[in-house]
């Protein structure tokens, strides 16, 4: 594995997607709206005299939402990754270069992956201090991090592998940069309510999170193996000719 | 040397490429011309690794380009027919990106791009995004990201598509000044002007392989060699004396030209200027009629339009 080349990669693809402003903006817009919700959701709840008792039931539930910024946005990255390189027709001179298909596809994931990582773990990060900043002051105690957010801790990357590699998938296969989103959007969309039932419905039990994580990475693992076999450059090169 | 041996591509049920068999030599700049769809890109992309032929080999140096794509990538430079940049980062970001995957090392890749956009006359663009570019200049572009690892073999798509007088002489330029090099160009193109100019062999091809020869020699296998005798003035009598030669295919009168279609002129020019000087004829001027390279071409695909009908 030639590591430069999958860096390089990576970070030509963030460039450009610090470029592109539409982008930058739906990446920034989901998380700003997660954590004003929340932070208003409590502190609405903080006003009402039952409000400390109903809190404690609701958070590790509603923080359930933050799941969706890795699938959102690996969806929104990873999907038009291959498909932008196919409409701006960048893909024969990329494929002319002596770089193999699985270091051309790690560093597209990377660059869907490691900024949907920062988003998510950063909003989650601002959630939690933002709604014990209120606690503190309204109750005196901090509420957050409960002791079930682990297991969101833990889906958070595997949600995002799985909306990475479903969205390379797609992109392989698609050629409008838009459909291409939506269809990922909404592949990502069962797993990512698998995951939340799990997390509703077993909120306090270790033991089925912990199956359900062991399931979605073995889900993750069988999806990278399938996304590297699938992905062929002649049929990519041919089909946009 | 680069060596395709039956190749063929089909796609379906549709045959794009058929049988194509040939060398290039190191050091030779060599044209596949064709009409349309005739299946020149599919070839250079077999040839370049891209796409495997469905049957058939391709080696360069010795290297199988299916089996070693990636060996035979370090060594070759491809410009695609559309080029394909990455439009919002700058020109040099662009190449810096390539020169990178490429393995090209700093400060030799710093060196090189430096050195080649000041060749293409694009230094002082390189720091503006590649959108803002001119369809020539994002053409000169492509041409250098393809030199960036100073590949020995270089495959040029319609190289000259898109670009006005003065750059389209660059490039013109630039790869004889490789072939000068000892680098092997591969070409294709539709302008055969260029192709007569620049190539040291022509491949015409139409899904298979119709001619593959110098351009001379092209013009040769397909025409007589036609000698045209300016004289200060002419009438038909000698018209008739010149047919009765036996090494005369044709004789014609064109104003005060006389027209000979004949074997071979270096031996049997004298004998005409003799004869026409004795039968006191003013010869001001002898030329050969060059026919062009478009002739040529015409003439092949429109005999293979013939026989597949």
């Amino acid at each position: 594995m030639n590591w430069a080349a999958v860096m390089e990669i990576f970070k030509k693809d963030i460039q450009e997607t610090m470029r592109n402003r539409y982008v930058f903006l739906s990446v920034s817009v989901l998380p700003i709206i997660i954590i004003f919700e929340n932070v208003f959701a409590v502190s609405q709840l903080l006003d009402q005299p039952s409000g400390a008792s109903q809190l404690l039931e609701i958070l590790p539930v509603t923080s359930i939402i933050v799941l969706l910024i890795p699938s959102a946005i690996t969806a929104l990255l990873a999907s038009t990754s291959i498909v932008i390189e196919k409409n701006n027709r960048s893909l024969e001179p990329l494929l002319a270069t002596p770089i193999t298909d699985a270091e051309l596809l790690l560093g597209k994931c990377l660059a869907a992956f490691i900024p949907a990582m920062a988003v998510s773990y950063g909003t989650l990060l601002v959630l939690i201090g933002a709604v014990d900043a209120l606690t503190i002051s309204a109750l005196g105690y901090a509420v957050l991090p409960t002791p079930s957010m682990a297991y969101q801790f833990a889906l958070i990357p595997l949600i995002g592998l799985l909306g990475t590699f479903i969205s390379l998938l797609v992109s392989t296969r698609i050629k409008d940069v838009r459909a291409a989103q939506q269809v990922s959007t909404f592949a990502v969309l069962p797993i990512l309510a698998f995951a939340a039932l799990v997390s509703a419905l077993f909120t306090y039990d270790p033991l089925y999170q912990t199956a359900a994580i062991i399931f979605l990475a073995a889900v993750v693992v069988m999806l990278a193996r399938f996304t590297i076999r699938r992905f062929s450059r002649e049929s990519i090169l041919i089909s946009w000719s | 040397m680069i060596k395709a041996v039956s190749l063929s591509r089909s796609f379906g049920s549709t045959t794009a490429v058929n049988d194509l068999s040939f060398e290039i030599k190191k050091g030779e700049v060599f044209t596949l011309l064709g009409p349309n769809g005739a299946g020149k890109t599919t070839t250079i992309r077999m040839l370049t690794g891209l796409i495997a032929p469905t049957n058939g080999t391709c080696t360069i140096e010795g290297v199988d380009v299916t089996r070693n794509p990636m060996q035979v990538h370090r060594n070759v430079g491809v410009q695609p027919e559309v080029p394909g940049h990455y439009e919002t980062l700058t020109a040099q970001r662009n190449l810096e990106f390539y020169g990178k995957l490429f393995g090209v090392r700093q400060p030799e890749l710093g060196d090189r791009i430096h050195s080649l956009m000041q060749s293409f006359d694009l230094w002082d663009r390189r720091g503006d995004t590649v959108q803002t570019y001119s369809k020539g200049m994002k053409q000169k572009l492509a041409i250098i990201r393809a030199l960036l690892h100073d590949p020995e073999y270089l495959f040029m798509d319609e190289p000259m598509s898109g670009l006005d007088p003065v750059a389209s002489k660059t490039v013109k330029d630039f790869i004889l000044d490789l072939k000068a090099k000892g680098k092997t160009v591969v070409l294709s193109t539709h302008n055969l002007d260029d192709a007569d100019r620049l190539s040291d062999r022509v491949a015409v091809i139409q899904g298979s392989l119709l001619a593959l020869d110098t351009p001379d020699n092209l013009r040769a296998n397909l025409f007589k060699r036609t000698i045209v005798f300016h004289l200060k003035t002419v009438d038909d009598g000698i018209i008739a004396q010149l047919r009765d030669l036996p090494f005369v295919r044709s004789a014609m009168r064109s104003e005060n030209k006389l027209v000979l279609e004949l074997e071979n002129p270096e031996e049997e020019n004298p004998e005409i200027v003799d004869l026409l000087v004795k039968a006191s004829y003013r010869v001001q001027f002898v030329g050969e009629l060059r026919h062009s390279l478009e002739e040529v071409y015409l003439k092949l695909v429109n005999t293979s339009k013939e026989i597949s009908q």
